[in-house]
């Protein structure tokens, strides 16, 4: 078994359980501090999440009833919620109920009734409103995780086409076998207006941007390139930009390189 | 309304990118394409993890909806958008799992055979790439001692702490991180070694 470049089994611990997200939340912050120390250790910590995020394709794929293929497709785009479905059933009946009841009811219950129904409608909205919220974070959690996946790529080709340093992190562009360019960068996290822009400056010209990216938070991010972004002479360097970009780079570079 | 047949089928070429970005133009065609591709996947690990064959067409659904609702998310930062849909279908299904463990903490949910479950129909047999991956992690997991793939599944697929792994084994803190460490490495290299 190949060793970690001698890393002690201690952090080589963490950093297996953290791939695999098994640690408290304190572990996890402690890792982070790690990383941020020591940003090499990106490199094994992707390595080691790659070959988690493969498990997966390990699973025996079942096949599916055809009549699933509808009923989610009209659930995803809101359609149809067979769980909601039944329970409009269930509120239909009740209402019913209700209405019978009401009939013997004074006015003062019924404007009662009214008002619970507002707080519970305002309640559905909040719970909305969280799921929403709650599915963002999965997908941006998810979206982290696919980067990583990203560095099973690198492995079979480490060497890169340019080094990018500076005091805030390192990065690293790398071609794949597939001829798809991209980059790799270890930065530190930032605030939600605020989005990192690669600039690209060929033959002294004016800086053209590369595009925008952000960071997962513990400050790793993969960003797609285009091709021409890798041409021999090229000077590539990261700014921190308002979102969504700014048209000149307008903060200070946190790294730079160039494409050898 | 249905979905047009003609139209998905001029989509089936396409890469998983370029329907992720009709998508986020609201394009539900592509979004049965990506469901062709990807719901036995999406569905098998939720199975896996959930252990209830109901609550992981669920998941399942929860998983397309939150696609249809977040491609624009994943534009902004690229990654590859199978790991993208593994990572959200993971996440989605172990949040289920913790939500099912409060109510039932003492039920069992890393014991799932998924042998006994049917075969597909022909997703994976049409995909070469995709079959060459399924039988490398395979393998690769064969190899692996049991006791190691135990406590990687117990943590990728159980969504359990290294602490929560050892509770439920009964083994000392210190084994289950020797455990994890040795198996997780060993499992990279076997990979890795495939595709050198």
């Amino acid at each position: 078994m190949e060793q970690l470049s001698g890393e002690p089994d201690e952090i080589v611990d963490l950093l297996a359980a953290y791939a695999l997200d098994a640690l408290a939340p304190s572990e996890r912050a402690r890792v982070q501090h790690l990383l941020a120390e020591r940003p090499e250790l990106y490199q094994t910590l992707t390595e080691l999440r790659a070959a988690a995020d493969l498990l997966p394709y390990g699973l025996d794929r079942p096949a599916l009833p055809p009549e699933w293929r509808q009923r989610t497709i009209d659930y995803a785009l809101g359609r149809r919620s067979p769980t909601e479905q039944s329970t409009s059933r269930q509120r239909s009946s009740r209402w019913r109920a209700w209405t019978i009841g009401l009939g013997s009811l004074s006015t003062f219950l019924l404007i009662v009734l009214l008002v619970l129904i507002g707080s519970l409608n305002s309640l559905r909205n909040e719970l909305t409103i969280v799921t929403q919220q709650r599915d963002q974070s999965q997908s941006l959690a998810a979206t982290a995780q696919a980067s990583a996946q990203q560095m099973m790529v690198v492995l079979t080709n480490p060497t890169p086409l340019a080094t990018l340093v500076g005091d805030a992190g390192k990065g690293a562009i790398f071609r794949d076998t597939a001829g798809n360019v991209f980059l790799i960068v270890s930065l530190p996290p930032l605030a939600d207006h605020i989005v990192y822009q690669l600039w690209l400056i060929e033959n002294n010209a004016a800086p053209v941007s590369g595009g925008i990216f952000t960071v997962d938070a513990s400050g790793y991010g993969v960003i797609p390139l285009p091709n021409e972004s890798a041409r021999q002479g090229i000077t590539l360097a990261i700014t921190a930009e308002p979102a969504p970009g700014s048209p000149g780079p307008t903060g200070t570079i946190v790294i730079a390189g160039q494409i050898t | 309304m249905p979905l047009e047949q003609s139209e998905e089928s001029g989509l089936r070429t396409l890469t998983d990118e370029l329907l992720i970005d009709l998508i986020v133009q609201r394009e539900e065609a592509a979004l049965g394409v990506l469901y062709d591709r990807y719901a036995s996947l999406v569905y098998a690990i939720a199975l896996r993890v959930t252990g209830d064959r109901q609550t992981a067409e669920e998941v399942m659904q929860d998983v397309f909806q939150s696609i249809w609702q977040t491609a624009g998310g994943f534009q902004r930062q690229t990654g590859v958008v199978a790991a993208w849909i593994i990572g959200i279908t993971r996440h989605r299904a172990i949040d289920v799992l913790r939500s099912k463990r409060e109510r039932a903490r003492h039920r069992e949910v890393t014991g799932i055979d998924v042998r006994t479950l049917p075969p597909s129909a022909g997703g994976v047999e049409g995909d070469v790439e995709q079959r060459i991956l399924y039988e490398a992690v395979r393998a690769a997991l064969a190899d692996l001692p049991s006791a190691q793939r135990q406590a990687i599944e117990m943590a990728y697929y159980g969504g359990l702490t290294q602490t929560e792994i050892a509770e439920r084994l009964g083994e000392p803190l210190g084994t289950v991180k020797t455990r994890l460490r040795l198996g997780l490495i060993k499992l990279r290299d076997i990979l890795r070694s495939r595709w050198e």
